[in-house]
């Protein structure tokens, strides 16, 4: 069996847990204080959670190429980045119709909002960085740079409904602190289960999309005839 | 309801539109390399 075939179970498992999670999502009881609009927290607090752990492991894995100098690293990293680019946008127009129901904006300054518009404008500069670069190595070594630089601002966007005074509420989910009805918080750790599974089979087939990538510029390359520089040997995937 | 029927449609249509996305490009650099990879 396949790799492919190995893991299609993965795409199953993610379109069966977004079933999953969209049931429980319209099954969940009416909240007083909002009423039904407060049903965009199962896929608002989901798609920001996916957006961190997406940029988390753009910064493992460019820790790790800078350490192993492993080209697989690089790829997990770009393509996680990708990945929480999508998430990061979804999570902000969820957030900006979430806003317009509940404080009747779009969208406002808020530290919140204007640091996660931040994070995905700096995170569409690490994508154009890679698109920029052609060489495999050259391309590793200066966008882990950033991949780890990066995440040194989830800090203050994660933070800072509780460093200033926000708009945007506290954040919703405190493992010590839990203020929500069970069938609530049931629907809620149900979606984000699901989205993160979703993220799971998006980051393999991403990944494979950018193992092509690579293998099509090596053709390219090995095409184009030696040149010079080529004594010097670039590391491979799986290699040192 | 409106902005929760509006909202649910833009975050799960913009995930499966990247999901078509992803899908042919995949597609592509496998024809382009002329084979399953």
């Amino acid at each position: 069996m396949t790799t492919r075939g190995r893991l299609a179970w993965l795409d199953v498992a993610a379109v069966m847990a977004v079933v999953g999670a969209l049931v429980f999502a319209l099954m969940s009881p009416r909240v007083e204080s909002q009423g039904d609009s407060a049903r965009m927290l199962f896929i608002h607090v989901p798609t920001i959670w996916l957006a961190y752990l997406a940029f988390a492991i753009t910064f493992v894995a460019s820790l790790t190429y800078l350490v192993t100098r492993k080209l697989k690293w690089d790829l997990v990293a770009g393509s996680s980045a990708e990945i929480g680019v999508v998430f990061t946008t979804v999570a902000i127009i969820g957030g900006m119709i979430w806003g317009k129901a509940t404080w009747n904006v779009y969208w406002t300054w808020d530290a919140r909002l204007t640091l996660t518009a931040v994070m995905l404008f700096v995170y569409i500069g690490y994508l154009a960085l890679r698109r920029a670069i052609p060489d495999p190595v050259a391309r590793a070594r200066r966008s882990a740079v950033l991949g780890i630089l990066g995440l040194v601002q989830l800090i203050p966007v994660h933070f800072s409904v509780t460093w200033w005074r926000t708009l945007h509420q506290t954040n919703t989910f405190r493992p010590r602190d839990i203020q929500m009805d069970g069938p609530i918080l049931a629907a809620l750790l149900a979606s984000v289960a699901a989205f993160t599974i979703v993220y799971a089979a998006l980051l393999r087939h991403r990944y494979q999309l950018a193992e092509l990538e690579l293998d099509a510029h090596r053709a390219a390359t090995a095409a184009e005839g030696p040149v010079a520089g080529d004594a010097v040997s670039a590391p491979t995937i799986g290699s040192t | 309801m409106r902005y929760v029927v509006i909202g649910y449609i833009l975050t799960y249509g913009t995930l499966l539109a990247y999901v078509a996305w992803l899908g042919w490009r995949l597609r592509t650099a496998r024809e382009r390399l002329g084979g399953d990879a």
